[in-house]
């Protein structure tokens, strides 16, 4: 049996994106305010663009 | 957001304010996981004029000189929707009094601090605010005990309760 997939691969799946989450977690925590105000100014961005695209 | 900060801290040298410190999701950044935002919040000490009273007219001429667009309840200045609002409880009168400088690259810059962005939380109490909380309490990002006495001090114990029993 190889790791991780004694419930399946839907529970394979769940622990590879929970580890991916606090992956991602403890990076955003390290990051500086720079760091983090420039993922604002990107998420922000990123929103922008969805809307425009919701509109047409 | 550079050239927003400097223009902050330009008209503040000004005298267009005597005190001003950055709040709400830009400031929360500085000290938890970011999470995405519209504006940039300034909380300010306007001067009055002449007769007293708070003229926004004179600062909102100057943000256009100096390249800022007002939009609405904003000025917006390199991209980004800066609100400017009078401290407008007493807890965010001292909140802005107790800011720390922090530093943006070489700037330092009013931010304020993390039990009271807290509090104001709780007092603002929307869905979004009882999630700021959670980040700073879940993060150790707030000092227990000087959350404890701002709570306290301002009334806030019930809200305090409603987040535990929300979010603990």
């Amino acid at each position: 049996m190889s790791a991780g997939t004694s419930d399946g691969p839907e529970g394979a799946l769940e622990r590879y994106v929970a580890l991916a989450k606090a992956a991602w977690r403890r990076r955003a925590r390290a990051m500086t305010w720079e760091q983090k105000i420039a993922a604002i100014e990107r998420m922000r961005e990123r929103q922008a663009a969805i809307r425009r695209a919701r509109r047409g | 957001m550079r050239r927003a900060l400097e223009t902050l801290l330009q008209v503040q040298r000004e005298g267009f304010f005597d005190r001003f410190a950055i709040g709400g999701a830009v400031a929360a950044a500085y000290y938890v996981e970011a999470v995405v935002t519209e504006d940039l919040d300034v909380f300010a000490f306007l001067k009055p004029g002449a007769g007293g009273l708070i003229d926004l007219a004179p600062l909102y001429a100057r943000l256009r000189e100096l390249g800022g667009e007002p939009r609405d309840e904003h000025v917006v200045i390199a991209g980004w929707p800066v609100q400017i609002l009078p401290p407008y409880s007493p807890l965010v009168e001292e909140a802005v009094l107790e800011a720390r400088g922090c530093k943006y690259e070489d700037l330092a810059v009013p931010v304020l601090a993390p039990e009271y962005l807290c509090a104001i939380a709780l007092q603002t109490a929307r869905p979004k605010d009882f999630a700021r909380v959670h980040s700073f309490v879940t993060e150790n990002a707030v000092d227990a005990g000087r959350l404890r006495a701002l709570v306290e001090r301002f009334s806030l114990v019930l809200r305090w309760r409603e987040y535990e029993r929300r979010y603990v």
